[in-house]
């Protein structure tokens, strides 16, 4: 079985499928061979047939012929001899004819008679007994005439048997001929051989003594009963038969009745004669015929059952056409619907096998596309995932440094959450300084106020003195005016005026003097009034934004302290990450060797691909195919990646070339090569797509 | 022209070195004779005297007495200004008509009692004076670096009263 599939496996699925249609077209065959056959051996069946009717034919003059040349040898009847063998001897010469056509057919040959015991009833002894017979007919006695007349009806008769057997027509098969052939191959020359011995005996007696003797009329009874009931009631059996069962073979005989029936009617009347007149010759003791006329009547008898022989053979022949008409129509129908069925299957096996290859091609195209696609998927996801490997250790690392910085800032937080505590207290303080300094600066507002208003109050002092300074001035003017008026008494009192004006005169610079210093003093205290306003503001200011800050460096306090919780929680992400990361790289190694061993199955893959591309454009033939490059199949378009791919890891198979000769097994065998190389655990990959070579011998 | 006769023929007497009260107007110094002065007094409640010059500013009451009060600044064809503490009536003593008055002269301010010794009079400086104003200036003299003018107050007042009446 295996050898078988083996063997099989060199051919396309085309090729298969041909071979599949071929096993049942054969069987077709043989199915239709045996229709033909059967039609054939019916044919030759009947054909068989048609040759035994025609050999009887000269055997039935022959019996016709002789029965009538023996009444007139014995003087029964007064035909002429000499015509009657003239016709007797052509007769035989047709049979001879007829011996030399178609003898060997009917087995009519020495070894075919001998083997059915008739050895002496060859047409050629049967015609050296008629010749000898015919010969000496002028010295031999009536009794040796009549048994010299009845070896050669004999020979004749046996001849209408071995005929009838060795032509089938014994064994036919449709009832309607088959009671035609009981008629016309045993009733008929039965019954003419029987007219001839009662033409020959009865006439004898009736001829030798007008009296019957008694034996004698035994035997014209027995003759009346044999005739009546062994051959007349036979034959008109048969035939009735005939025409009955004749629709139900082939169809109705259109000539048939047309010409057995007239006959038939003869036959009948001339035999319901010959029987009357036997009933009477044994009823009666007394002559009620003569001679002459008994043997005209069975010579009409003898006559209408000869010519009811023709029409019997000929209708037969006609049956027997029709039959074999029918089977060779049959035979037609056979082979033609073998011929139609052959054709109708090759060209669905064309088609199926269209369907099957398109598709299949196609699938094909597409699975070898995507097998390259997947070795070139495969090659990249290797790299990518040892690259991802790499990846995971420095984001590994990285994290390792982030924690780190979290752990510095988480630091910091808290510091800086100290920090805003303390300025915090810092704010308040300055709060409570500035509100203290606001109230000194109220105080040192009033005193300047006060010291306004004394300056008020002096400056109005002053100019009392300026006014009094300025009326001691007149008074010293007036003084001086009267001491002069008063000449030399006045010279001392002038004196004195004039030292007078000048005190007022003093009085009234210093009272100016003074009133400027009291005017600068209260600019000056105007501006300390302005500046201690502006100092209140600034104060104000001062505490507002204090106030501000304090606030502020709450909210800051606040935010860090919520900083240091989302550093937590940052920290405690960091830490998972970093188990992811640890995960992700072990992971990453995985998937590496995974796709190392994905690698090794795409190889198989293409490997199985081009399995099934040999499958279809057979495996002699290198994969030409107008969507597959040779390069798709073979080339190993991914090898110069891998060479040049970072990874050192020898991930790729080695590429297979495929070799047309034995596309099954190398894939496979190639495809398991870097498996085993690989450094990644074998029973891994096996665990996964546990497949091996025996795996792929069913392909 | 017959005034201007009249007027020259009054006669300036001419000033006499002595005693002298300087008083201010403006930026300029002016002198009295020290005798000419009865009192200085400070301003007090003037009233005013109806179809008198405008520099006349009206009679004041001094310990019963009625005295004109005459603006000097306008006399002397400058602006008038507002009273201050320093402003002071000088009251004169002048002979008019054979009749000894008291006016009351408004000035800026009293500067004092001087002694002038050196003094020029109209004479030598008339080719300076071109206006009517010199008609009662008795000199000019300069003391303690600075220039008084030396005015005649009989002078004066003739002329104040001479075109009082004109006006009149």
């Amino acid at each position: 079985m295996r050898v078988i599939i083996r063997a099989l496996n060199n051919y396309r699925i085309s090729v298969r499928l041909t071979m599949i249609s071929a096993a049942y077209l054969v069987v077709m065959s043989v199915l239709a061979y045996q229709t033909v056959t059967i039609s054939n051996k019916d044919i030759d069946f009947g054909r068989q047939e048609k040759l035994g009717n025609q050999y009887q034919r000269p055997l039935a003059t022959l019996l016709r012929q002789v029965g009538l040349h023996q009444m007139a040898a014995l003087k029964v009847s007064d035909d002429a001899l000499a015509p009657l063998e003239a016709s007797i001897d052509e007769s035989f010469q047709e049979l001879m004819a007829v011996q030399a056509a178609i003898g060997e057919n009917l087995d009519f040959t020495p070894d075919g008679l001998a083997k059915r015991k008739r050895s002496d009833f060859s047409p050629d002894k049967v015609r050296q007994a008629w010749m000898q017979l015919k010969g000496s007919i002028n010295t031999l006695t009536p009794e040796q005439i009549t048994e010299q007349h009845r070896t050669v009806l004999d020979g004749v008769r046996a001849m209408f048997a071995h005929s009838g057997d060795t032509s089938n027509l014994i064994l036919d098969p449709d009832l309607d001929s088959y009671y035609l052939m009981d008629v016309t191959l045993l009733a008929i020359p039965q019954s003419l051989d029987r007219l001839a011995s009662i033409g020959t005996d009865v006439t004898t007696m009736l001829s030798n003594s007008p009296q019957l003797s008694n034996p004698d009329r035994i035997k014209i009874a027995t003759y009346q009963s044999m005739l009546r009931e062994a051959d007349v009631s036979r034959i008109r059996a048969d035939l009735d038969t005939t025409f009955n069962e004749d629709a139900a073979f082939y169809g109705e005989s259109a000539t048939l009745k047309k010409e057995i029936s007239p006959r038939l009617e003869a036959y009948n009347t001339a035999h319901d004669e010959l029987i009357g007149l036997l009933g009477m010759l044994v009823e009666s003791a007394q002559p009620v015929t003569t001679p002459e006329e008994f043997v005209s009547s069975v010579k009409t008898a003898h006559a209408s059952a000869a010519a009811l022989w023709d029409a019997g053979v000929g209708e037969l022949d006609v049956f027997l056409d029709t039959r074999v008409g029918a089977f060779e129509g049959k035979r037609r129908d056979a082979i033609l619907v073998a011929l139609t069925l052959f054709l109708l299957s090759t060209g669905l096996v064309l088609v199926i096998q269209a369907s099957i290859n398109g598709p299949l091609k196609q699938s094909v195209a597409v699975l070898a596309n995507g097998s390259e696609q997947m070795t070139t998927g495969v090659t990249e996801i290797t790299s990518t995932s040892q690259s991802l490997a790499s990846g995971a250790t420095e984001q590994a690392a990285s994290l390792e440094e982030i924690a780190a910085s979290i752990e510095e800032i988480s630091g910091m937080s808290r510091h800086n959450s100290d920090n805003a505590q303390q300025a915090t207290t810092l704010a308040t303080q300055v709060q409570d300084t500035t509100d203290s300094t606001v109230s000194s600066m109220n105080i040192m507002s009033d005193a300047i106020q006060d010291i306004f208003k004394a300056a008020d109050e002096t400056a109005e002092i002053v100019k009392t003195i300026d006014e009094i300074a300025f009326q001691t001035n007149l008074l010293a003017l007036n003084a001086a005016v009267e001491a002069a008026r008063a000449g030399d008494a006045g010279k001392g009192f002038a004196v004195v005026a004039e030292e007078v004006r000048n005190l007022a005169q003093r009085s009234a610079s210093a009272a100016k003097d003074t009133a400027e210093k009291i005017r600068r003093s209260k600019d000056l205290a105007d501006r300390g009034v302005g500046q201690s306003k502006e100092v209140e503001q600034s104060l104000g200011q001062i505490r507002e934004k204090s106030v501000k800050a304090a606030e502020i460096i709450r909210e800051i306090a606040a935010a860090t302290k919520e900083q240091a919780l989302g550093i937590g929680q940052i920290n405690e992400a960091v830490s998972q990450l970093d188990q992811v990361t640890q995960g992700n790289a072990a992971a990453e190694e995985q998937s590496a060797a995974a796709s190392s061993h994905l690698g090794s199955q795409a190889d198989r893959f293409k490997g199985v691909v081009q399995e099934i591309s040999g499958m279809i454009y057979g495996s002699k033939t290198p994969v030409r195919h107008a969507e597959l490059t040779p390069e798709d199949w073979s080339s190993p378009k991914v090898a110069p990646k891998h060479t040049a791919a970072p990874a050192p890891r020898p991930v790729a198979p080695t590429p297979t070339a495929p070799t047309p000769t034995a596309p099954m097994v190398k894939p496979a065998r190639n495809g398991h090569a870097p498996s085993n190389s690989l450094t990644g655990p074998k029973s891994h990959a096996e665990q996964i797509i546990p497949l091996d070579d025996n795996d792929f011998q069913g392909f | 022209m017959s005034e201007a006769a009249t007027i020259d023929m009054i006669e300036i007497p001419r000033a006499e070195p002595g005693k002298y009260m300087s008083f201010g107007l403006g930026e300029e110094r002016f002198a009295l004779p020290i005798l000419k002065v009865q009192e200085i007094i400070s301003p007090t409640k003037v009233t005013r005297v109806p179809k008198s010059p405008t520099f006349v500013k009206g009679v004041m009451n001094l310990r019963g007495k009625i005295v004109p009060i005459i603006d000097l600044r306008e006399r002397l064809g400058r602006d008038s200004r507002a009273y201050d503490e320093r402003t002071c009536f000088v009251v004169v003593r002048s002979v008019c008509n054979n009749r000894e008055v008291s006016v009351g002269l408004v000035v800026d301010c009293v500067l004092g009692v001087t002694m002038l010794n050196d003094i020029q009079h109209p004479n030598q400086i008339e080719e300076e004076f071109s206006s009517g104003a010199a008609g009662f200036i008795s000199g000019i003299a300069i003391a303690e670096g600075a220039v008084n003018v030396l005015l005649d107050v009989d002078s004066m007042l003739f002329r104040i009263v001479e075109g009082y009446l004109k006006e009149a």
